[in-house]
């Protein structure tokens, strides 16, 4: 054994290594909230909390970063529950309004039937039927068009499970779904 | 007029503390994680960069080296607290380094050779090995000498060497039977 060898060793217990990103922007927040507010002398405050002393920056740090990490989890956990798998891959469809209702069109997506592709290509699908000018906003349902094909704005769009199973494009933002009384659309295990 | 003079000054110090704090943050905060409980790490980098901050206009230069020595400080008192409160620092130390077993070597017998080190031969070896400073900048950190920095690595590595030949070789003939 030699000298090389044990310090190769050593550098791989190393407990730490990293920092998680973020923390320097939520400790400085902290530290200049509290130690660099006008008239107040620098580290002057201290808070005894279940029975040990913090500091202020210490325990504002230490609150932050709790708050952030359960803010994540809650916004983690209501996506996962306000979220579905679709299930039937038969057939999706593209809505040319945020609304259920007889508008848009019905497309048997890309992709062999029951196929990931199905959901996927959903999405992709409807894209293309709007920027080729298939659909527009408000349409019934889809234009035949004749001519060359002119390319035309594609709005936001949003997939979202119908009660049915199938998968919904809406035009619309993270906000649609839930506005329709949707779950957002979840690939299933078995989609993948 | 003056008023106005001291509070551009305070202005100037606390965006090049800005700076400082950012530039400096990643590196404190793993070289405090490494020397104290993880419960104490944000205690103890808040309480170092309060100090840095009252210094900070009476250094000419502020490094990472400097920020450093700081910190010791801090985790000295952070340990005599813990010291204090009636918890060993021993078992805490071996907490944070982790056992990891490949084909070769059993980092086991290391993890306990380190700790039973002397506090000065460990935070040599950390310097060194875990937070990457170079020899000079060491130096600052423990106000010596380059050379003296060099010999007392090169004493700790050999202590810890010599206490790892008779665990290993035991460790080898167990395995051997």
């Amino acid at each position: 054994m030699n000298n090389e060898y044990v310090a190769e060793r050593i550098e791989t217990m190393n407990p730490v290594t990293s920092t998680p990103p973020h923390k320097v922007e939520q400790a400085w927040a902290a530290f200049s909230e509290t130690e660099l507010a006008a008239g107040r002398p620098p580290g002057s405050r201290r808070v005894t909390i279940l029975g040990r002393q913090w500091s202020r920056i210490g325990l504002t740090a230490t609150l932050a970063l709790t708050a952030s990490f359960a803010g994540v989890g809650i916004a983690a956990a209501a996506k996962l529950f306000s979220s579905a798998p679709v299930t039937n891959l038969s057939v999706a469809h593209c809505y040319t309004l945020d609304q259920i209702g007889a508008n848009g069109t019905d497309v048997a997506a890309a992709g062999a039937p029951g196929s990931a592709a199905q959901v996927d290509d959903a999405l992709g699908t409807c894209q293309m039927l709007w920027r080729d000018g298939f659909l527009t906003a408000g349409a019934p349902r889809a234009i035949h068009v004749t001519g060359p094909i002119t390319v035309h704005a594609v709005p936001s769009l949003v997939v979202c499970t119908m009660t049915n199973g199938t998968a919904g494009v809406f035009p619309g933002d993270d906000t649609t779904c839930r506005t329709l009384g949707l779950p957002d659309a979840l690939l299933s295990s078995s989609n993948k | 007029m003056k008023a106005n003079s001291s509070r551009t000054k305070e202005a100037e110090k606390q965006q090049c503390f800005e700076v400082f704090f950012r530039a400096n943050y990643n590196r404190l905060e793993q070289y405090v994680g490494r020397r104290v409980p993880h419960a104490q790490v944000d205690d103890v980098v808040a309480g170092t960069f309060v100090v840095a901050w009252k210094k900070f206009d009476l250094v000419e230069q502020p490094s990472l080296p400097w920020l450093f020595r700081i910190a010791s400080f801090e985790v000295k008192s952070s340990h005599r607290k813990t010291q204090r409160d009636g918890h060993t620092l021993g078992s805490e130390a071996l907490e944070g380094i982790p056992n990891t077993v490949d084909e070769i070597f059993d980092t086991e017998p290391l993890r306990h050779a380190m700790v039973e080190l002397s506090d000065v031969d460990q935070e040599i070896l950390r310097l060194v090995h875990w937070d990457d400073l170079t020899r000079s900048e060491i130096a600052e950190v423990l106000e010596l000498a380059v050379s003296a920095v060099n010999m007392r690595y090169h004493r700790a590595i050999e202590r810890l060497e010599q206490r790892l030949i008779p665990t290993t070789t035991s460790h080898k003939e167990n395995t051997d039977e």
